[in-house]
């Protein structure tokens, strides 16, 4: 479901709680953005159904301190935040998603056809260029310093 | 699309017979069984009622997640309980978007108290 509302340029999301690595974190989105694809389509701006390549992302409000926003991401180490424009700069369309008015899905691959067969290494590409958009990973201010889980099986 | 659950006591209940047809069907997800957890799955998803998904096919077994059950979630960033509240067969007969309930407790916070509960008993 796309909401009405326009998306501010300026608007700051809050792209991600992250992993400790780059590498990671760009595991981790393109692994979203693929199974997203094969489970939502999208309306795009032709009236087009497309598959949502998306991952959430979440609206910094003015007046909100980040630690609210990334509370239940205790465990994450580090985040990625990145304004509207920067995104929509870099090739992304940021699409205001669901009921919650802060819920935003980064559109890693538009205009794709409505079956596809799972173009993984492009999304792999989208996610490494949403992170550089993003800029560097940042200390995510919430961590409590726990064990990485994802450390014991790699 | 799922539904925001109205009352969270009440789960869709699901028949044995659809549960032993896709047990059968079910490979184990790698990283759920690497992680030990129910399921693998990414905490910041929302689907339009602001409920977060996963597919039945992160799971690690089919009938440890369904509606109605509590279950840990892992991802890289963490390990999250969650309720699932439904699965939605609207994309695929064989592999039901699971619609979850994230809830706003730690999983250690959990083992805590039921440590707790187990060892004051008088």
């Amino acid at each position: 479901m796309l909401r009405a509302d326009a998306v501010a340029d300026d608007l700051v999301v809050v792209v991600r709680a992250a992993p400790a690595s780059v590498e990671d974190a760009i595991n981790d989105i393109a692994v979203d953005a693929l199974e997203s694809g094969q489970t939502y389509v999208v309306q795009n701006e032709r009236g087009e159904r497309e598959p949502l390549f998306g991952v959430s992302v979440f609206a910094l409000r003015a007046g909100v301190p980040l630690i609210e926003l990334l509370s239940r991401f205790d465990e994450a180490p580090s985040y990625l935040e990145a304004q509207v424009g920067a995104l929509q700069s870099a090739r992304f369309v940021v699409l205001p998603t669901g009921a919650n008015v802060d819920h935003f899905d980064v559109q890693l691959l538009s205009g794709q056809a409505e079956v596809t067969d799972e173009p993984a290494a492009v999304v792999w590409e989208a996610a490494a260029r949403l992170v550089a958009a993003a800029g560097e990973l940042r200390p995510n201010p919430a961590y409590s310093g726990g064990q990485h889980p994802f450390s014991e099986g790699q | 699309m799922s539904r925001a659950p109205t009352n969270p006591w009440l789960a869709e209940q699901v028949d044995q017979a659809l549960v032993e047809r896709l047990t059968e069907r079910h490979v184990p997800n790698r990283r759920a069984v690497e992680m030990r957890v129910d399921l693998f799955g990414d905490p910041h998803r929302e689907d339009d009622d602001g409920l977060s998904w996963a597919r039945l096919s992160d799971a690690r077994s089919v009938e440890d997640v369904v509606p109605g059950s509590a279950i840990v979630m892992g991802s890289s960033i963490g390990r999250y309980l969650a309720k699932v509240v439904a699965w939605d067969f609207e994309v695929s007969d064989d592999d039901p978007v699971v619609t979850l309930e994230l809830l706003p407790v730690r999983p250690s916070e959990v083992t805590k108290l039921l440590e707790r509960a187990r060892t004051s008993v008088a």
